[in-house]
């Protein structure tokens, strides 16, 4: 499989984790309001201007974030705006489901709060194939 | 962005910062933790951003502040910004094309918008490899001999795990000789024979309480020597009574031979050390018991091994440090 940002993630060590699948699953994800907005399925290495300090070198920041359901992206998104309230401002403040297919990336395994991270295949676009269900201000 | 009753100032005037960790990270750092090449740490909390820049709240705060942060005494509400050590905090608006807007706003003109939840605090984190260094936060009163107590028996048990400890256990082959040598000089020759780069050193040191005790060490040794006293906190009645029992042993033994310190491990001697030692996670004990021949002080090794972590607890317990919860 090629990925997007292979040269990018070349120059991480074991990126994307050897125990990253290929699958298919249901995807949550944190988006702005419109879903054509370009920063809504860019990695966060690739966003201008990136919420960045140092030089990053997670092999997470070459992976978009998703969660296993809708509860988990609602209580994580509540976590992180108890700690930053603005941060719907920089993750989005809506939440939009999509499907992902084996050929979109390998993924990793779902953590202990649900999130996992997807390295995506050259070619694959998003915004066609997520949908907002909701508004995680509410 | 909201607009900010600031002082705007020509440049960010503290340099040479270096990132130390992230403190609260989701797709980019949220809270991350510097630090100035004189020692002092400094917070950046990110607050807000546009479609020019991300706005970061930064300003100098103490070490224990930082520990008790960290170890989740103090809540994120009780830190930013009140745990700045100035009486302002810097506003820095960082663009994408790298230049930075900085101003000073005193705590009280910060918009509500910009802080956390009072309440709320830092989950668990992550050992950091990459800082080289290790702070323990210090209550209560230290006396000199306290702060020589402690450091010797951190320095031992440190030294102990370092070389025996299974992410050293590819080494054992090249250490026989510890097999030989004596027990009166082990701790000695054991502190020598960690390279200098990895050796704990006390970098700094705060005795007020709240306080702190900063070594530059391998942090992934310092995890296993704070994971030995978890250890021992966890099993305290199993390796108290087995202490006991092989100090017996060794006091007995040392009457019925010929040579002091060096000594016939019978097979009950033997057992009571892997005993001992499977306590302790942070060691293979079939391979440790291998490398050393038949002929030795290893009882005497192990029990003064164990008796440095009965200190390290024992400082715990008397309410004068507090060990990282949260690795």
């Amino acid at each position: 499989m090629e990925f997007k940002y292979a040269e990018e993630m070349a120059l991480v060590d074991n990126c994307p984790p050897s125990n990253a699948v290929a699958r298919e699953t249901e995807a949550f994800r944190y988006v702005h309001e419109e879903i054509g907005n370009v920063r809504n399925f860019l990695c966060d290495c690739k966003l201008n201007p990136a919420r960045k300090l140092a030089e990053n070198k997670r092999c997470s920041g070459l992976g978009l974030s998703f969660f296993d359901s809708e509860e988990n992206a609602r209580k994580a998104f509540e976590y992180l705006r108890e700690r930053n309230p603005k941060i719907g401002k920089s993750l989005g403040d809506k939440l939009a489901l999509g499907h992902l297919r084996s050929e979109d990336g390998r993924m990793s395994q779902p953590n202990s709060k649900g999130h996992f991270d997807l390295w995506e295949a050259v070619g694959v676009e998003f915004a066609d194939r997520f949908e907002i269900i909701g508004d995680l201000m509410k | 962005m909201n607009e900010l009753v600031a002082m705007p100032l020509e440049r960010f005037p503290v340099t040479q910062l270096k990132h130390v960790r992230d403190l609260i990270y989701f797709d980019g750092p949220l809270l991350s933790e510097f630090r100035h090449k004189n020692g002092e740490s400094y917070l950046y909390y990110w607050c807000d951003c546009n479609e020019q820049a991300n706005r970061w709240m930064v300003f100098r705060v103490s070490e224990a502040t930082l520990l008790r942060l960290t170890e989740r005494i103090l809540s994120l509400g009780e830190v930013i910004p009140r745990g700045s050590r100035d009486d302002f905090v810097y506003f820095l608006d960082m663009f994408s094309d790298g230049s930075i807007k900085a101003c000073l706003v005193m705590p009280e003109a910060i918009p509500v918008d910009y802080l956390p939840a009072p309440s709320t605090f830092l989950e668990p984190l992550e050992p950091s490899p990459d800082t080289h260094s290790c702070s323990f936060l210090l209550e209560g009163e230290w006396s000199m001999k306290a702060i020589g107590d402690f450091t010797e028996a951190f320095n031992g048990v440190y030294s102990f795990v370092y070389e025996f400890g299974d992410m050293h256990s590819q080494e054992f082959a090249t250490h026989s000789r510890w097999g030989k040598i004596n027990h009166l000089h082990f701790f000695r020759d054991l502190t020598s024979a960690v390279p200098a780069r990895d050796r704990p050193y006390v970098e700094a040191i705060q005795m007020f309480s709240p306080g702190f005790m900063r070594f530059s060490l391998n942090t992934k040794t310092a995890e296993q020597v704070i994971q030995c006293v978890k250890d021992f906190r966890s099993h305290d009645q199993g390796i108290i009574s087995e202490m006991y029992f092989l100090r017996d042993y060794v006091d007995n033994f040392r009457e019925s031979v010929f040579e002091e310190f060096f000594f016939s491990l019978s097979r009950i001697g033997s057992n009571s050390i892997k005993k001992l030692l499977q306590n302790f996670t942070v060691f293979n004990v079939g391979r440790f018991m291998e490398m050393f021949s038949e002929k030795n002080n290893l009882a005497r090794l192990v029990l003064l091994f164990v008796g440095y972590v009965e200190v390290l607890l024992g400082f715990e317990r008397d309410g004068l440090i507090v060990f990282p919860k949260s690795r």
